[in-house]
This record gives C-alpha cells, structure tokens and sequence, in this order.
C-alpha cells in the first residue's frame, strides 16, 4: 500500500463514516472520559485495518512502511479528531520493543495495536531528569528474577497502563549510561503504586510511580542487560518520528482554527506577522520531521540532529499557542465549554514543549557539542 | 532533476571555488561562461545554483550569476532568447531589482548586481496602463567598477557592501530603451524569476551563514578565557546551537525548494535564509567579541553581504508579512512538505 492509496482510501472511509467519527471531535472534558473515548476511536480504527497498517503482520499489523502511520495521523487530525493519546504512546514505546525484545513484542504488541491495554514510560526520576544517566532505581539481579526498587516521576497515563518500559539501574552509579537496564513491567505487578500528578492544566496526565521489592521475571529484558541506553536513545528518537509527525499535523489544524478565527476578528492586520511566522516555523518543523521519520523507517537511528528537531518543536508549538492567547483571548481564558478546554489544553501544554523529552537546553548542549564540536 | 553524484557535486563545488578565487570580478563574468556554468544552468538548474551561489557565500565572493538565473523566464517571455537556443553568457543581461525596503513600500529605487563587471542590457520590468511590461534598456558597458559619474542609466553603488558591486538604475529620460513583452505573459514570467532569484539568494545566504558559523565556533574552540575554550560555557554553546537550528532549518527550505517547485518553496527557502542569515550573524558577532568588531577581521564582510542579501527579492521580515497576509486572506493552511 503506498501513501497516496492510503490517504485516498482513508479518506473515502472517514467520508463514510462521519456520523461515527463525528462524537470524536468533541471530547469529554475530564481525562478519564477523554482516555475511554479515545480508546474507542482506537478499536474502531483497528477493526476497520487502517491502524493496523505500518506494523508487521506477525504482530497483528498488515505491513508496510511505517510512514502510513504518520499519515493515518495527519488524516485524523485534518478531520478535527485529536491524536488517541495511544497513537503517541504506541509510536514512542512499541518500534524500541520490536526492535530490541522481539520475543516481548511477539505477545505484547497485539493487545497494544488492538487498544486492549496501554504502555507508560518510566524515565524521569526525581533525581535524575535532564541528567537522566543518574537514575537509581535499582534492580538487583536474583537469579530467575530482577528485583526492583526505587521511584519514577512525570509518567504519562501511568494510572492507564498495564505495562511500563523501564529504565533500571543494574551496574553501579560510577558506570553512569553504561549500567542501565530496560525492563518490560507489567503494572498490576504487587509492589508498583501509581499516584497520579496533576498538572498545571488541571488533568492528571502523569504520575510518580513506586516500587517495592517488584519481582520482574528475567525474560523482561529489552534489548541487552547494561545496554538500556541504546534503547532508550532509540525511543527518544522515535518521539521525533511518528510521534512528532502527529503533533505538528496537530499544530497544522489548530493553525487553520486561528487563521479563521483572525479572520473573523475586526482587525485581522495585527496577526498578519504572527501567521506568517508561524506557518514559517511549522514548516521547518515538517521539513526536519519528515526527514527523520523517513530515516526510522528506512531502519536508522537518528543521531544528534533529532536534537535540532525537538528545538524546532517547542519553538513551533509555544509561538503557535502564544498566538491563541492574542487571537481568541475570551474563549481561551474566560470559556468553559470544550472549545475553549482545547485551546486551554493546548497553551498549557505548549508551555511543557521545551521541557520533555529532553529540555531545550539539553538540545542545544547536544548540537552544540555533538555537531558543532564544541568542548563539553 | 538533478543528477549529480556526491563526489562529482563536490569536485564542481571545488571547481568554482577556485574560480572565484583566481578571477578579480571584471573577468568573473567570461570565466563563468568558459567553465560553462550557463550551460549547467540550463541543464540542471537544481545542481548549478545551489553550487555556485552557496560557494559564493561561503567565500563571500559575488559575480553576476545572479541576473542570468532570474534572466532566463524573462528572456522566454520576451522573445529574447539567443538563435539556435545557445544559454546566455552570465554578463550578457542585468535584471533590475525593486530597491531595499520595496517590499514594505518605502524606496521606489531600482538596483541591480553587477558585481563589479559592466552592464551590458538591463531587463526592466514595470507597470504601464495597468499592465506589466517587459523593457531592454541599452546600458553599454556602464557601471562597472570604473565606470561611475557617466551619464548612462547605470551608476555603480558604494554602500554599506562596495564589494557586492550593486548599481542603481536611473532613468535619464532617453536611453535607448526598447519595449519587449506585456501582460500577462510578463506578470508569470516575472513570477518565475523572482522564485528562481528567492532560491538562489537562500543558497548564498546558508552559504554566508555557515561561514559566519565556522568563524565564530573556530573561534570558540580557540579563545581561552577563565582558564578554558569560551565554547565551553553554556551560554556560547547555546548562541551558536541557536544558529546551527536556523541554518538547518534554512538548508532544508532551501533543498525543499528544488523538490517541490513553486512560488511558496522559493519564498520560504529565501525567508529561512535570511532569518538564519541574520541570527546567526548576530550571535556570531557576540562570540567573536572585540576580534569580529575590527575591520582587520574578516567577519565584517559576511555581515554586509547578509544585510544586502537580506533585504533582494524581499528580506524575512517582509516575506513574513507577505506570507502572513496571504494565509489571512485565504483561510487556508498550504499543504506542503507532505510524506
């Protein structure tokens, strides 16, 4: 199947199936309405096959290039239904497991395509965020099994998922990115608490997660035991894949939502440098977007120049969002319907851009030492 | 489109680079045409602009290339073009340009970039009745580098950039000007060579751009202060990071303006340019400190060709707003850069 037939065809389906996408538009307000939406705009999706293209077919996928999947997002968001929050959690977590853990990936990935369950990222630790190397949660190698403890922190939907990708320290603190483990979780394991955290949009969409004494079977080990930061720069990577093509498809509708929304305005001339820097910025983004997205699809992993992508993400996003707050400042900060949660949601959001994932000022240390050469 | 190997596209890089070198800009023009860049032109636009302009930038060295890439819609259209389809030499035709700050309205000067070679013909394109027109104005030989104080319609320009070699043109009430093409015919081959001009000064731009972030990361690596290279410190690194984001972002506007062909690629190849252009210009100027402030230091010239530039064809900030009204007044967000 190539992109054109897909997009083609895709749309012919949507055309036909308006009155069933329609209620994805309009979203429930609370996050836990909003998840059990989405899901079902993921089911439906699946059991029509168009989510089912990009992934291998031993893993329940029908093939492909996995680029179809980036246009499966683009499509969705063109008709005005948001990105099913586990578009973003499949692409960022499922390629590191097929990837690194096909016998995992064998028996995990199928439930996962099909929406019967959902993946967390554990990352981030209190102690070790932009200096993530540092991590310490620790598992202890006990023969058959890993033992696990310690805290994980800024894990999205962690209160959905039933498995969890996470980075554990099994060297010691000296060998730094050398001693770290990936494991594949399960969450209703005995011992792993999740407390969700609410953000400052107000939704609670991410958690600190707690292990005590977790047993993890050995057979749980994604990729090599003390080669964790392979896969983890491999899931980095994979966010300014697929998962940054859906977001900019994202940024690319809310762009029309202003540009009309100016338009209506009486004096539509005061956005008129705002628009066309904007559009400037979003299209360096696709550019750089499009470029490493084709070289994870043809088998390579992206190096530091995926660096340059995030920075042109978070500049994108937050000037987009910047230009809500000027262009419908009622809806954004005086409204209480959904429209206005949206924009909401989407400024608040924006804000965190230059914050996850890397911030912008690791981004920047890594262009600077890694393609400019500069000292450390 | 283009069909070029790697290795082939950096001996021609290599080529021009000493050609630019070895030629004072008088003989520029002839030495173009004997290494037959007017023929890859032709024949490959997508390989022969972005070699020869980008090299220029990197060596901050002009020539008058910059007329036959805008010339050749314009020579279609006007029935110009040379017996038996031969490409025109790079001095044969000079294009007139709509002076700095056109685009927001405030010069109604003409220029051109002669680069210090004589003018031969001027393609003057204008608005008569309502209509566009295409005129050849007979400049014979005037405004070269020696030729200032003379009484054709050419007189060359000081300015903020002397090397760059632009001329005004001055209408004097009766030169020999010749009235080749109008309507509409004129108004689409003027759009063509203004995209064709965008995209060739978006590859002189990245060029200077680079260059200025080669001076000013050499020179971070270089200069100790504190007991360390200044490149360590986070707030250099971050500067030049800046750059190194826009520059990229630039080249692949650039390239994407050769992949997809049209009006809006040029635009956005010339406005990323010169956006990068400028930044980097600026952060570059803060790192190299008191050194880049000399005349002595070379990186002055970088800055004034930037500016120059800059502001042909439309500078970022006028294209912004160009870009911007046109999406205001359509409603519509281009679809470009698909999968």
């Amino acid at each position: 199947m190539d992109l054109a037939t897909f997009r083609a065809e895709f749309g012919r389906w949507m055309a036909g199936h308006a009155a069933d996408l329609d209620r994805f538009r309009r979203l429930p307000t609370d996050l836990d309405g909003q998840f059990a939406v989405l899901g079902e705009l993921q089911r439906l999706l699946f059991d029509a096959g168009w989510l089912r293209w990009g992934w291998p077919e031993e893993l329940g996928g029908l093939g492909g290039s996995s680029l179809l999947r980036g246009v499966l997002s683009e499509e969705l968001a063109a008709a005005g239904c948001p990105p099913p929050f586990s578009f973003g959690m499949m692409e960022v977590l499922a390629p590191a497991v097929v990837r690194f853990a096909p016998a995992i990936a064998a028996w995990a990935l199928p439930p996962l395509l099909r929406g019967e369950e959902a993946w967390c990222q554990g990352f981030s630790e209190p102690e070790a965020g932009s200096d993530l190397a540092s991590l310490r949660l620790r598992a202890v190698d006990e023969g058959d099994t890993w033992r696990v403890n310690g805290q994980k922190v800024w894990t999205s939907w962690a209160q959905y998922a039933r498995r969890c990708i996470l980075l554990a320290r099994t060297g010691t603190a000296e060998e730094a990115h050398r001693g770290i483990t990936a494991l594949f979780v399960d969450m209703d394991s005995p011992g792993v608490t999740v407390r969700p955290l609410r953000a400052m949009s107000g939704d609670a969409e991410f958690a600190e997660l707690f292990f005590d004494d977790v047993v993890v079977p050995k057979d749980r080990v994604i990729g090599a035991v003390g080669g964790g930061w392979v896969v983890t720069m491999y899931v980095l990577s994979c966010e300014r894949g697929a998962v940054a093509w859906q977001r900019q498809a994202w940024m690319h509708r809310r762009l029309g939502d202003l540009l009309a929304a100016a338009r209506a305005n009486a004096d539509a001339s005061s956005a008129v440098a705002w628009a066309g820097d904007t559009f400037a910025n979003l299209y360096a983004l696709r550019l750089a977007s499009r470029r490493t997205f084709q070289r994870l699809d043809a088998g390579e992993i992206p190096g530091p120049d995926a660096s340059i992508d995030k920075i042109l993400m978070a500049t994108a996003e937050q000037g987009l969002f910047d230009g809500a707050v000027e262009i419908v400042p009622e809806a954004l900060l005086t409204g209480d319907d959904a429209a206005a949660r949206t924009w909401r949601t989407d400024y608040f959001y924006s804000r965190a851009a230059s914050i996850y994932g890397g911030t912008s000022e690791i981004q920047r240390n890594i262009v600077a030492e890694h393609l400019l050469g500069l000292p450390r | 489109m283009s069909g070029m190997e790697a290795g082939e596209r950096e001996m021609l890089r290599a080529s021009l680079r000493r050609l630019l070198a070895g030629t004072d800009a008088v003989k520029r023009p002839a030495a173009l045409d004997e290494f037959g860049w007017p023929d890859l032109l032709a024949s490959d636009p997508a390989e022969a602009v972005p070699a020869l302009f980008e090299t220029q930038g990197e060596t901050v060295t002009a020539s008058p290339a910059f007329n036959a890439v805008m010339a050749a819609p314009l020579l279609a259209a006007g029935g110009l073009d040379a017996a038996g389809g031969a490409a025109p030499g790079v001095g044969d035709w000079t294009v007139v340009l709509p002076g700095p700050g056109s685009g927001s309205g405030r010069s109604g000067a003409v220029y051109a970039v002669a680069a210090g070679a004589p003018v031969q013909r001027c393609l003057v394109v204008g608005q008569h009745d309502g209509r566009a027109t295409l005129a050849v104005v007979d400049a014979a030989g005037s405004g070269g580098s020696a030729g200032r104080g003379g009484s054709g319609p050419v007189e060359a320009v000081e300015g903020v950039d002397p090397e760059l070699g632009l001329v005004r043109v001055v209408d004097r009430g009766s030169p020999a000007v010749r009235l080749a093409a109008q309507g509409d015919a004129v108004t689409a081959a003027w759009a063509e060579a203004v995209a064709a001009g965008r995209r060739a000064l978006a590859h002189e731009l990245c060029g200077l751009g680079r260059a200025m972030l080669a001076l000013a990361t050499d020179h971070a690596r270089a200069r100790h202060q504190f007991g360390r290279p200044i490149g360590g410190f986070q707030a250099v690194k971050h500067r030049l990071a800046e750059a190194k984001v826009a520059l990229s972002a630039a080249e692949a506007a650039a390239g994407e303006a050769w992949a997809d062909p049209g009006p809006l690629t040029a635009l956005l190849a010339k406005l990323w340019a010169g956006r990068a252009a400028r930044l980097t210009g600026k952060q570059a100027q803060q790192v190299l400190g008191g050194m880049g402030f000399t005349w002595e230091h070379p990186f002055h010239r970088h800055v004034r060709r930037a500016l120059v530039l800059d502001s042909l064809l439309g500078s970022a900030s006028e294209l912004g707003h160009e870009l911007g009204r046109t999406l205001l007044d359509s409603g519509e967000v281009p679809d470009l850069a698909r999968l």
